[in-house]
């Protein structure tokens, strides 16, 4: 729990139900000084000062350590339907994952594996994937029963007037067989080649189709393997660099491609990273998101609360340099 | 001197960072340290291999802290081989820094089979000196290196050796196997080769019981290669020898020796590496053979009154990938209730020497499974280990636990027998 908040993870059902800081509503932290502070509460509306409960959530242990977290529970839904659905286009797949939407269903998952990674995983785990079906999504509707029948039926129209083909698990059985590949999509990639640069470069989610487009031509600009797979619904893509760390030459054009990958989902709107964090590897590309009057104030806040920059140094682009 | 972890080089650099061990790796979660944890050996093995850390014993100590559980390995999304990793490092640093003299002494008894036979007879006979007795095994009377409150078995007064004659044969048997019995089943748990005789040779099993020693999975596993690789040949060459259909096991250790171990040992060594592989081909843990070479007759068990729970040793769940067979084998026993425990194939924190070794951070591992146990109201832990097994009933002793541990294989005999006598009660 102190990882998720510090760090302020997200995960398969950000759509619907957004990451960890949409649920923390309370902590206490001590801080550099030593100095024991709260911050929240336990009551759902609360405007005293700051919010420093989201200031601290995600912090990557860089201002405060979190010893007590408040979060706010959700019942878990009643009943659940899952679906698999093929696109031999890319658009199609994209369109299909706005149009949901815009039909006024926000489903709990909705997931994308590209062409690169459905390949790699049936040719890893073997469970009969389409090969030659450009992108899949897996779509998972939650709540109460009558709704979740009603948000199926949409989701399978809009599936069919986007040419996508439609499987709807009928079973426990069926829906596990369906989240199989998903689950098998990164150990799949991983297997491929030794080293595994996963990214989460994050765009709006009417820019998907452009992004996994983009992520298309970087491979190909650099000659590199990648499969994205990822959170379509929140626009959260995880294209997975296959490489490995000894070939020099083939690292640089990795951190080439990574430099192309970021700078395209700011293009579109979008943010360096979704749920992963910068922590050190992209800290030294925070100005490109954040402008030199953003990383400033970064600067200044951390100051404030940790002028000796005690903790966890090197992370978030604070005291770079502090660790050898 | 870097050959080692060199040799494993390809399973550091799977590795992404991503921290997943964490969630289930039995020792970070009593010691909440990052070195505790696979993505930390990983990490410090990658520094030896960069020359950035040398060989020193805080380094030999934190590789030391791993049950080789393989917990971290079934759930790393990128496959890395956590456990190989850190057998590597364990033997680069035998080998730089020299073993410990307990480590020594242990690993020259059981590569000499003759001497370890005479010195635990030895043992049992003068066991009555070093250690008290109680109602549920011994105490040690002097520390010995051991933690003074710790229960042990006593040794069995006659090990299975001295028991069990070199072929068991049922009337007109339809297949002939070789039983290796592992070194605590010889001579701790006899009781638990006596019963795979019975169920094997009930279902017209030919049990052979050739020569043998300790498996060399220990010496292995602290990092004492060279032996181990004698030991591995010498086995390949007996078993070979017996002309057998199959080998049998009752310790998932043991069979994961047979399985994997021997081939990595004997790999290039020619024709006994082609050996080695047609006896891995052919090696079954107990709950495999009957769930898949000779299936367990059904109509051969009778109902036993007691409710039992079962512990899924590590190298018999994930060494071997043999996951709920002693469950679908169990659960087949008349009026027997089975109550499945949480989390069945987490460590009990026993694996091999290392509950000796630390006994009190095992013990904290053992504390969350006599919990998971105690909460399934059974009365007889069912498991697949000897190893597990001493752990088990020295947590049961402390807890002052009524459960009784016996092996999947005891279970499956005492049901056959009451399905002869019509109802026996156990438990």
């Amino acid at each position: 729990m102190g990882g998720s908040v510090a760090e302020c993870s997200g995960g398969l059902r950000g759509l619907k139900y957004g990451v960890t800081k949409h649920y923390v509503m309370g902590l206490e932290v001590v801080l550099a000084d030593g100095q024991v502070a709260r911050f929240g509460g336990k009551t759902v509306k609360n405007v005293t000062a700051l919010d420093m409960v989201k200031l601290f959530t995600g912090s990557e242990g860089t201002l405060g350590i979190i010893t007590e977290i408040i979060v706010r529970l959700i019942p878990a839904p009643e009943a659940r339907k899952t679906m698999f659905a093929t696109f031999s286009d890319l658009s199609d797949a994209g369109n299909a994952v706005t149009g949901i939407v815009k039909n006024k269903v926000i489903p709990a998952t909705l997931e994308i594996m590209d062409q690169v990674t459905i390949k790699t995983v049936e040719n890893y785990a073997k469970i009969g994937l389409p090969t030659e079906a450009r992108a899949i999504l897996l779509i998972e509707v939650d709540g109460i029963p009558e709704v979740v029948e009603r948000e199926a039926d949409t989701v399978m129209e809009v599936i069919k007037n986007n040419n996508g083909s439609i499987r709807m698990a009928r079973d426990d059985k069926e829906r596990d067989d369906l989240w199989a590949a998903r689950r098998a999509a990164l150990p799949a990639l991983a297997q491929v080649k030794p080293t595994t640069v996963l990214e989460d470069a994050t765009v709006p989610r009417s820019k998907i189709t452009e992004m996994l487009l983009a992520l298309e031509e970087i491979a190909q600009k650099y000659n590199l393997q990648i499969g994205t797979f990822g959170h379509a619904g929140d626009g959260n893509l995880h294209p997975t660099i296959l490489t490995d760390e000894r070939d020099k030459e083939e690292m640089e054009r990795v951190h080439a491609a990574v430099k192309d990958i970021f700078e395209k989902a700011l293009a579109l709107g979008g943010t360096l990273s979704g749920e992963h964090g910068i922590g050190m590897a992209k800290s030294g590309f925070l100005e490109w998101e954040l402008g030199k009057s953003g990383v400033d104030v970064l600067q200044k806040i951390k100051k404030a609360l940790d002028p000796e920059g005690i903790l966890n140094p090197g992370k978030m682009g604070f005291n770079r340099g502090a660790r050898k | 001197m870097t050959k080692h972890i060199k040799a494993v080089e390809n399973e550091i650099i799977k590795c992404m960072k991503c921290g997943n061990c964490q969630a289930v790796c039995p020792l970070y979660k009593e010691t909440r340290a990052e070195n505790a944890v696979a993505r930390g050996k990983v990490q410090l093995a990658a520094a030896v291999l960069s020359g950035k850390l040398d060989y020193t014993a805080e380094l030999a100590h934190r590789f030391d802290l791993c049950l080789t559980c393989m917990a971290c390995v079934s759930n790393c999304p990128c496959g890395v081989r956590v456990d190989k990793v850190v057998l590597e490092a364990r033997a680069a640093l035998a080998e730089k820094r020299g073993l410990p003299l307990p480590h020594r002494v242990a690993a020259a008894g059981l590569a000499r089979p003759g001497l370890m036979q005479v010195g635990m007879k030895a043992a049992g006979i003068t066991q009555g000196l070093l250690f008290k007795r109680g109602d549920r095994g011994m105490s040690p009377r002097f520390p010995l290196g051991l933690d003074l409150r710790r229960v042990l078995p006593p040794l069995a007064s006659k090990s299975l050796k001295e028991q069990l004659p070199g072929k068991n044969a049922p009337a007109n048997p339809v297949m002939r196997v070789a039983f290796f019995a592992g070194c605590v089943t010889n001579y701790v748990y006899p009781g638990v080769g006596l019963a795979l005789v019975e169920v094997l040779n009930r279902h017209g099993v030919e049990v052979i019981f050739p020569e043998q020693h300790c498996c060399g999975a220990p010496l292995l596993i602290h990092g004492i290669k060279d032996s181990a690789k004698e030991m591995a040949a010498s086995h390949v060459n007996m078993f070979t020898a017996s002309g057998v259909d199959a080998v049998v096991t009752v310790c998932g250790t043991c069979g994961e020796a047979f399985r994997h171990h021997y081939l990595e040992l004997l790999t290039g060594k020619g024709e006994i590496f082609d050996k080695a592989c047609r006896l891995a081909s052919r090696t079954y843990d107990v709950t495999e053979f009957l769930t898949g070479i000779v299936p367990l007759n059904y109509e051969l068990l009778g109902p036993l009154d007691t409710n039992f729970t079962y512990h899924e040793p590590c190298h018999v769940g994930r060494g071997l990938g043999a996951a709920g067979k002693a469950e679908e084998l169990l659960k087949a026993i008349p009026r027997a209730v089975y109550s499945a425990m949480r989390e069945p194939g987490r460590c009990c924190g026993g694996a091999g020497s290392f509950s000796f070794e630390h006994y009190k951070l095992a013990s904290r591992v053992l504390e969350r499974k006599l919990n998971d146990i105690s909460d399934t109201g059974a009365g007889i832990v069912v498991t697949g280990c000897g190893s597990c097994r001493i752990q088990l009933n020295d947590g049961l002793a402390q807890r002052k636990m009524p459960q009784r541990v016996l092996h999947t294989v005891e279970l499956l005999a005492h049901s056959i027998r009451s399905g002869q006598e019509r109802g026996i009660q156990i438990g």
